[in-house]
């Protein structure tokens, strides 16, 4: 990617500071249902654009990076600049790009996978869904390759680049039987092709999918429930990622704030963001403003140690960044988690279960994303769960609310981590067994 | 257009048929954040999605660089993935129509021509409006203006341009008392020009969201369990959408992931309900074509209570053996039309709101005004929602606000427990998100009249 003119341009319209960052984005995605719909290549720039004329700043994206569209671009950050009104927290664009050394997040293999492998996967995934148990097919699903190229820089004349790939896999089976159904839907999602395994993903969905046919609905009451660590880290990412943001909390919009040093969580609560664990989604050697990743705890057992930072909320504290920072679509930037982990226990799952008289391990939620992170209401469905009792599962149950305090949970619900981190979506977490939860049903 | 070029050339390669979509977009936003200006952005993108048809394989490729050479290449990947499907797949499309036209939306002044200077001035008063009151804690209010422009053309004689252009304000209210924090976020979006903005009160707007958050901080939830439930037109409109909407979508039909499949003919609600898709309608979002270039017009899905259509797009059509509806869409020339929703929305009855709480001695009347939203599984027919701060009603009369309301449940036994369908129609749509599916966001409309429903479970509680 040619990039160097950028600066040179936004200097000659007149901006003072400011940086930037490209990205080349090349995507091979693959969408089927019970056969393969379509593959698309789709290829494509975003230029993202920061400037600065004294205090005044603005912000432009564009997908064009030809001399005229870079040219229209930096005239236009700078024009909307010099009318915007002044931040009196701006301090300046980023310095001290650099990277810190991140393996395991760019696999040559996956890069130059061709169609025909890709489809070949595909095949794998749904035939596995299809010879799980009869009566059984697959109904949806997606294979998503990504390669990117990002280039961030700033007018000082520092320039950083990163690349990385990424690879994720979908599917969804579906098992009629007279008078009842039954739809099941699990991933992949990994930065290399090796730990991508579509036949193993596609058969336990479909051995999931034929054994949920006989889920019922369970009574409203209190059960001890034991979240899947992709479920527990699907709720953290929601719950956590803008309340620990820096942002948030300067704006007056997460409940932790002016609350750092306090013990919110249970003792057995660590989570740390960690932007360098080798592999790991979220990994990277900078953030989106060129900034080294690195490890920041932010509970450590219990207690809030910091938030987040990108290179605007630091200055506001008179402070560093993190490492944090996100670009967003607009061009600005926003601290967020590179990798949220939490630390894990040393329970198994089994042994989890054995500990449970009655309560309900929880396979799958929808509907999360709905919490309330500003109140800390947490709220998400079960659609797929085992009914516990007497420290053995007993049945398959679906569609009960959990809903209640998240912090309270954590704090004094929170009775046991499993060993094992799980992923969902740059966010890790073990299995968590909570006490005694509400759960809402018909 | 200058890619007459590609679909000869795309011929004169083998391809049965070829589709371009070309587009040109251009999202402007201004934000203002407790009081000061905190951004504001100009986002265009231009590009071109080709799509290809080769012996019974779809293949797919697009670019943003629109010089010869990289078109050219785009159009050898899209038929080399278009090989490599057809050896695992056949797609079949129905019948095109010839068609030319140029459609534009109903605007009156050009929003991207009003000067930054009134727009920052707009936002920035209309976010100092909110602070009202010293539970205010934060507010966060967000002007936008979004101009999209499509091109499809195919080898089989569509031409047809849509200009589309939307605007719209955004206003995130928090309130805090009392150790407890609330939040309540909602939007107004037309398809309009800046017209719209200017002839809206938004300081008003923003000072009754305010209002709303700092009462509803100090509001309790409901007891978890089941209600007689009074819904608003919001909520019914994004149930709809949500719940019912996408398991009406061919595709998934098509491939069972919906609770639909087979049922064509059958009872699926009570008789007082009757739902549509539409690509033109008052309030909703402008697709008077899909991006395949198929007009748009009203589809009958639900016509009192019964089950009469499917949504479709070309490919769907063609595997269920039923009529093209209109509805392949796609969020951007990266992406392939997929079927969607266009305006889905629940024709009104003849009752008034005050009649639909008169049977009701225990209830809720659920409100969509500081909503976040819904999933659902389609395939099961599940929903969950977070509805905004609501009302309690008791012996007939709307009583205390509650906060935190969740609602849950299988879609077919709310839409067969309507027994109640107010006359007051409202449609909307948002230039701030839109309906995902399969990594795809497109604008659509929904909405529907008050209605009354039997039961319902109600989550929240915490």
């Amino acid at each position: 990617m040619e990039t160097s003119h950028i600066a040179d341009r936004l200097i000659r319209f007149g901006a003072e500071d400011g940086d930037y960052m490209v990205t080349k984005s090349d995507d091979l995605i693959i969408d089927f249902t019970d056969k393969i719909r379509a593959i698309r290549f789709t290829s494509g720039y975003t230029v993202y654009i920061r400037v600065s004329v004294g205090k005044h700043v603005g912000f432009y994206t564009s997908n064009d990076l030809s001399p005229e569209g870079i040219e229209e671009a930096a005239k236009t950050a700078v024009k909307i600049a010099e009318v915007s009104p002044e931040d009196p927290y701006w301090v300046g664009a980023p310095r001290g790009l650099g990277l810190t050394d991140v393996e395991g997040i760019y696999d040559k293999r996956l890069a130059e996978l061709t169609p025909d492998e890709a489809v070949d996967m595909v095949k794998s995934a749904m035939e596995g869904v299809s010879t799980a148990k009869p009566g059984v097919r697959p109904v949806r699903g997606s294979l998503r390759i990504n390669v990117r190229e990002y280039t961030i820089g700033n007018l000082n004349g520092e320039e950083v680049s990163r690349r990385g790939t990424s690879i994720f896999i979908y599917i969804s089976g579906r098992a009629e039987e007279p008078g009842r159904s039954a739809v099941y839907t699990d991933f992949q999602n990994s930065r290399s092709l090796d730990r991508i395994k579509p036949y193993e993903l596609g058969r336990e969905v479909g051995l999931k999918t034929y054994e949920f046919l006989d889920a019922e609905a369970v009574s409203t009451g209190l059960y001890d429930l034991i979240l899947d660590g992709r479920v527990a880290a699907s709720i953290f990412r929601i719950m956590l990622s803008q309340a620990v943001s820096a942002d948030a909390v300067q704006m007056g919009r997460s409940p932790l704030a002016g609350k750092v040093g306090c013990k919110l969580l249970s003792e057995n609560i660590t989570f740390v963001d960690d932007g360098t664990v080798p592999g790991y989604v979220g990994s990277k050697p900078c953030d989106d403003e060129g900034i080294p990743v690195r490890r920041n705890v932010i509970f450590d057992r219990g207690v809030l140690k910091t938030y987040l930072y990108d290179t605007y909320t630091a200055n506001k504290e008179n402070r560093r960044s993190t490492g944090n920072a996100h670009r967003s679509v607009g061009a600005s930037t926003v601290p967020l988690p590179n990798n949220l982990i939490l630390n894990p226990g040393d329970y198994t799952l089994e042994e989890m279960v054995e500990d449970t008289s009655k309560g309900v391990y929880v396979l799958k939620t929808i509907g999360e994303w709905l919490s309330n992170p500003v109140s800390g209401f947490l709220n998400a469905t079960v659609t797929h769960g085992y009914f516990i009792s007497n420290g053995s599962i007993a049945g398959r149950v679906k569609g009960a609310v959990i809903g209640g305090d998240f912090y309270q949970l954590m704090n004094v619900k929170v009775v046991g981590l499993s060993k094992e981190l799980y992923e969902s979506m740059s966010s890790y977490s073990p299995h968590v067994k909570f006490e005694k939860v509400q759960l809402s049903s018909k | 257009m200058e890619f007459d070029w590609v679909l000869e050339e795309g011929a004169r390669l083998g391809a049965d048929y070829v589709s371009l979509l070309y587009q040109e977009t251009v999202y402007e936003s201004f934000t203002a954040d407790n009081r000061n200006v905190r951004e504001i952005s100009r986002r265009r993108a231009k590009g071109l999605g080709i799509q290809v048809l080769r012996g019974g394989g779809l293949g797919f490729a697009s670019t943003s660089t629109l010089d010869k050479d990289s078109i050219s290449r785009c159009l050898k990947k899209a038929l080399a993935t278009a090989s490599a499907v057809k050896m695992v797949s056949e797609t079949k499309l129905t019948e095109a129509k010839p068609v030319e036209d140029r459609a534009v939306s109903r605007f009156k002044i050009d929003p991207l021509e009003v000067d930054f200077q009134d727009k920052i001035d707009l936002v920035l008063k209309a976010n100092k409006a909110a602070f009202v009151d010293p539970r205010v804690k934060s507010a966060t209010t967000r002007l936008a203006v979004h101009y999209d422009r499509r091109i499809v053309k195919s080898t089989e004689g569509v031409d047809v341009e849509v200009k589309c252009f939307t605007t719209g304000l955004s206003h995130l209210a928090v309130a805090y008392e009392a150790g407890v924090m609330e939040r309540v976020l909602h939007q107004r979006a037309e398809v309009a020009g800046w017209e719209f903005i200017q002839e809206s009160d938004w300081e008003a707007f923003t000072t009754d969201l305010s209002k709303l958050a700092c009462k509803a901080v100090s509001c309790k939830t409901p007891p978890p369990g089941s209600y007689t439930v009074v819904v608003d037109p919001e909520i019914i409109g994004i149930l709809l959408h949500e719940a019912f909407g996408h398991a009406s979508e061919g595709d998934l039909v098509a491939s069972g992931a919906s609770i639909l499949k087979g049922r064509l003919g059958e009872k699926v609600a009570s008789k007082l309900v009757t739902v549509v898709d539409e690509g033109v309608v008052e309030g909703g979002y402008f697709v008077p074509y899909d991006d395949e270039g198929t007009p748009k017009r009203r589809t009958v899905v639900v016509d009192k209570g019964v089950l009469r259509s499917f949504l479709t797009s070309r490919t769907t059509a063609a595997e269920l053996g039923i009529e093209n509806t209109g509805n392949g869409r796609c969020q951007d020339f990266q992406n392939i039309p997929i079927v969607r929703q266009t305006n889905y929305y629940m024709l009104p009855g003849d009752m008034s709101f005050e009649e639909l709480l008169e049977d009701v001695g225990f209830g809720i009347y659920i409100r969509g005004v500081g909503a976040t939203g819904g999933q659902v599984d389609p395939g099961m027919g599940t929903f969950t929602f977070s509805v905004g701060p609501s009302f309690m009603i008791r012996n007939g009369e709307l009583a205390e606000m509650v906060r935190g309301v969740v609602i849950s449940g299988f879609i077919l036994d709310v839409l067969k427990g309507v027994d109640a369908v107010a006359a007051d129609l409202r449609i909307r749509t948002s230039i701030f998100g839109g309906c995902g599916k399969d990594g795809q966001i497109v604008r659509v409309g929904f909405g529907g009249p008050h209605i009354r429903v039997r039961r319902m479970t109600i989550g929240g509680g915490g």
